[in-house]
């Protein structure tokens, strides 16, 4: 059982949700928005392109958000649950676009 | 848990820094090297050391050497059993593999032409899939010979490697280490950028006669600030390159039926087929679609030769010819790709103006991956990859020179720890790299499994250089300055002139002679002698440091031993 009073604990834990967290959060945003705009006519190489280079510096801001938030709860939340969030409807989007044509 | 944004900054900027650094030191160092990784190879493979020739004819001479490439055993035996579907039947034997694609690539720094074949696998087990084990060949291209491919290009294939995977090559993992160590360095500039914001003015003061700690930190924001853009630029561009296959492959896993509709799409509109149509076919003359190619750059205002050439859907009646540009005069890598039926040699595609995303990207890649002609600009590279280094060495010796008083007062072996890596990741590096060098020189040419013992040398001495580093490092225990990094330092400038004269002795290439006639191997030469000069100030330099240190130690010891006596 780890010792959750420990100091590491906290530093641990926030390390893990703003690495782990802000690289989940960051995968549903490019592959959202990746699955959003091919149903629009956009160009594939270009979205694809456009979001790793934006994803590169949303993670990066996200992940300097993590180390430095008072706010723990919100981080976990907001990295997590928005980042499982984004790459589930990003699935639904693409079926449901697949299956249209 | 942090006072103030600040105060995590400085966290981060200590420990994640402290931690991936010593992979930032190897990656920044042989990055620089890898700006000249074709002269390194030059130097190493002395029957190469000719002028950059242009690619010779494709029908005449390179493809009946592509069709006597055999598919190489490693790839088969790894790859063979993953691709091949069992229950059609047993493996295609190696040998009788058949060809489906033919490559040639050759660049303005590269004398020898490298070329590939991309064998089928008859029956695989995803059909949809890249089933491809492949056989490829490096010869002389002005008399079509094999060069020997015993032989390990010590630069574009060692050092250049080293850059972006470690050589660490089991699933890949070198490339996500180094990923997570270059997503470390963009925070690290962020956050070191946080930590001396109110201090503006610390950026570019450097008092060189302070004490270390202070003239080391000093330079450490010196060489982070006046570099800034250069290295969040290649750092942030190097995760590009890599982004869509390894950091953020989307779009090849989630993301693949959709990929795959895109292609399907994209095959459409440009009329190149995707799939082999089954029907054998007589391949076209590849020569006259070269010099249409050729003509059709030149009336586009941008004549050129060919860099990358390649036959896809080898023998079948679907096949065609991709040929594109070698883009040696440009920063952007655009190919300015044309497409030829391969039976009848028709022009089927010609690539369309780019988008501004495909624009901006391909400028940005292109950038880091410096294929243009333009020595000044690849200088800057190998100074501003060097100034990187010097910026993390500075900040493993303020973290030592800031904690060795407190450490060893608490009787904590840390400092001591990470003086000694570092001395492994900065003197023992440059050791591991020049010691390679001397045995690529001392072992004969046509020993069996030369690159590997090659290989063998620079691990073993880089090796040994870190037990030499642990060993000596008590000093900084007893406060004073590790002599490892001295030694280290005398014994890369010894190895780095034995193998300035190694090269001469075993080719008869001295400097009076390539100084005029050929300067890959003379600037190989020259930056060695260099950096072996440099090297000798270096430890003349830490020689009078150390005195001052042992004075302090000795001062020190005294005041503990007064204080503990009450």
């Amino acid at each position: 059982m780890p010792n959750f009073s420990s100091p590491a604990w906290p530093i641990a834990s926030r390390i893990f949700a703003s690495l782990v967290g802000g690289y989940l959060f960051t995968w549903g945003l490019i592959a959202i928005t990746i699955a959003g705009l091919i149903p629009l006519g956009v160009e594939f190489h270009d979205v694809e392109m456009g979001m790793l280079m934006l994803g590169l510096l949303v993670y990066l801001s996200l992940f300097l958000w993590g180390m430095a938030t008072d706010k723990l709860i919100w981080l976990w939340l907001i990295l997590f649950g928005g980042g499982v969030a984004m790459t589930l409807l990003a699935s639904v989007v693409q079926q449901s676009f697949l299956q249209g044509i | 848990m942090f006072s103030s944004f600040r105060q995590a900054m400085a966290w981060l900027h200590t420990w994640f820094g402290m931690t991936l650094g010593f992979i930032l030191m190897v990656v920044f160092f042989f990055g620089s090297l890898s700006v000249f990784d074709r002269e390194i190879d030059r130097w190493s493979i002395p029957e190469t050391r000719f002028e950059p020739q242009v690619m010779p004819s494709f029908d005449e001479m390179l493809l009946p050497i592509l069709r006597s490439v055999e598919p190489n055993e490693e790839d088969y035996n790894t790859n063979m059993p993953l691709l091949h579907d069992l229950s059609q039947g047993p493996m295609t034997p190696r040998t009788e593999l058949p060809a489906d694609e033919f490559w040639a690539y050759t660049t303005h720094r590269d004398p020898v032409l490298i070329m590939g074949v991309g064998f089928r696998v008859p029956q695989p087990l995803d059909p949809e899939g890249h089933n491809h084990i492949h056989g490829n060949i490096t010869i002389d291209p002005r008399t079509g010979k094999a060069l020997p491919d015993d032989q390990l290009k010590i630069g574009s294939k060692f050092f250049y490697p080293m850059h972006f995977s470690l050589n660490l090559n089991w699933n890949r993992i070198g490339i996500y280490i180094v990923g997570i160590a270059a997503f470390i360095m963009m925070a690290a500039l962020v956050s070191g950028v946080v930590i001396h914001r109110k201090r503006f003015r610390e950026f570019f003061t450097f008092r060189p006669n302070k004490q270390t700690q202070r003239s080391v930190l000093d330079l450490h924001n010196l060489t982070g600030m006046v570099a800034l853009p250069f290295h969040f630029f290649f750092t942030f561009t190097g995760l590009l390159i890599f982004a869509s296959f390894f950091f953020f492959p989307v779009t090849h896993t989630q993301l693949e039926p959709l990929h795959k509709y895109h292609e399907m799409v994209e095959a459409n509109e440009t009329g190149l087929p995707h799939d082999r149509a089954g029907v054998p076919a007589e391949m076209a003359s590849i020569d006259a679609m070269v010099a249409k190619a050729k003509q059709r750059w030149a009336e586009k205002d941008m004549p050129g030769e060919v860099g990358f050439l390649q036959i896809n859907h080898l023998d079948d009646a679907n096949s065609y010819v991709s040929i594109y540009r070698a883009g040696s005069d440009r920063v952007a890598l655009v190919g300015e790709g044309m497409h030829f039926s391969g039976t009848t040699g028709e022009l089927i595609r010609e690539e369309p103006p780019r988008s501004a995303i495909a624009e901006v990207e391909e400028f940005l890649t292109g950038l880091h991956l410096q294929h243009f002609e333009h020595w000044l600009l690849r200088w800057l590279y190998v100074f501003g990859g060097l100034v990187g280094a010097i910026c993390i060495a500075t900040g493993f010796i303020f973290f030592v020179e800031k904690r060795k008083r407190q450490h060893t007062l608490q009787g904590s072996s840390g400092s001591q720890v990470v003086d000694a890596l570092a001395v492994t990741t900065v003197t023992g590096m440059l050791v591991a790299t020049v010691s390679m060098l001397v045995a690529n020189r001392l072992l004969p040419a046509e020993m069996v499994g030369k690159g590997y013992w090659e290989q063998v040398v620079f691990w073993g001495s880089w090796s040994v250089m870190l037990l030499h580093a642990f060993w000596r490092s008590s000093a900084v225990r007893h406060m004073r300055i590790s002599p490892a990094w001295r030694e280290q330092s005398i014994l890369f400038a010894v190895l780095a002139v034995a193998a300035v004269i190694l090269n001469w002795i075993t080719t008869g290439d001295h400097l009076l002679k390539t100084a005029f006639h050929y300067w890959p191997v003379a600037g190989v030469d020259l930056s060695l002698l260099v950096s072996s000069a440099i090297a000798i100030y270096a430890a003349r330099y830490l020689k009078k440091r150390e005195n001052v240190a042992v004075n302090k130690a000795i001062e020190f010891s005294a005041q503990n031993l007064e204080a503990s006596r009450g």
